[in-house]
């Protein structure tokens, strides 16, 4: 053991804990946003409509699928990556949380006695 | 003036203070869980906002706090769920191709100027980076922290024999990656 030294405590920026309490009290106080990656859902969504629509009224061609439909053939086609697709979001980490949360919602909880600690 | 426990749940039990309940407990407690979480994460931008989870949560969940721990001991519980939780979403994140956050980490213990620069503490550094994430906890709680397994086994809710066991392991490791550089 005496030849494991004793870790430094880190450093942190300058006033760090005299600002934490303050930006802490004002998260505490702020409601709950709705997530970023829902204000680019919608905007995608909203925009595609208005696309199917214009394209309804400018060209008489008719429209096939959905807009939702068509990101699916372009992401089925792989002609948009899954950055492509991250990138189209406000918040890229927010709507890789909630695919995490839906792949391994039945994952174990965090803290269990069986669990191997070695 | 130093607030005792006592004290601070009682401010933050009545709702004429617990504003003022919650920034004490934050005053108190904020430098020892910051630091614990930082251990896990390295990176300060992590760390800052994992210590604000901590506090926000711990606020939200007063209602569940019995008392049967220290508000230590429960903020402690909280700050290493929360940084365990952080680092396997960073892990599954990496199944989706899109970063290694363990290589991010070991970059972070070769360039950052918060480790000093002390070649022995980078070192230690990297060592123990190449522990699973809960037997780090163990060894930071252990030997770095100084706390008893008793209250180890408060904060990571297992038994102290699993806790003794792979503190051992963690310190055999550790000793032996570092006799071998």
């Amino acid at each position: 053991m005496s030849q494991i030294p004793k870790l430094k405590s880190f450093q942190t920026p300058e006033n760090y804990f005299e600002e934490l309490p303050e930006k802490i009290l004002a998260k505490a106080k702020r409601r709950k946003p709705i997530p970023a990656w829902t204000w680019a859902a919608a905007a995608v969504v909203l925009l595609g409509v208005g696309l199917w629509q214009a394209g309804g009224i400018y060209e008489e061609k008719p429209v096939l699928v959905s807009p939702e439909a068509e990101a699916l053939l372009y992401i089925e086609s792989e002609q948009w990556s899954t950055e492509d697709v991250l990138s189209l979001s406000e918040d890229p980490n927010a709507l890789l949380d909630q695919i995490i949360e839906e792949e391994y919602a039945k994952t174990a909880p965090l803290w269990t006695e069986e669990e191997t600690w070695f | 003036m130093k607030v005792n426990d006592q004290e601070i749940l009682a401010q933050l039990r009545s709702p004429f203070t617990k504003e003022l309940g919650f920034r004490q407990l934050i005053e108190t407690y904020q430098k020892p869980v910051y630091q614990v979480i930082r251990r896990m994460v390295l990176i300060h931008e992590d760390a800052d906002d994992l210590t604000q989870n901590t506090f926000i949560k711990a606020y939200k969940a007063l209602d569940r706090f019995e008392g049967n721990s220290t508000l230590f001991t429960w903020l402690y519980r909280i700050a290493t769920n929360e940084s365990l939780t952080f680092l396997e979403k960073k892990k599954k994140r990496f199944f989706f191709s899109l970063e290694d956050h363990q290589e991010k980490l070991e970059a972070y213990v070769d360039h950052s100027p918060a480790l000093t620069g002390e070649e022995i503490q980078v070192k230690l550094q990297k060592s123990l980076l190449k522990l699973p994430d809960k037997q780090r906890l163990v060894f930071h709680l252990k030997y770095e922290e100084e706390l008893s397994y008793e209250e180890i086994a408060q904060i990571t809710g297992t038994s102290i024999g699993a806790l003794k066991a792979s503190y051992h392991h963690a310190v055999k490791k550790i000793e032996q990656d570092l006799s071998q550089e």
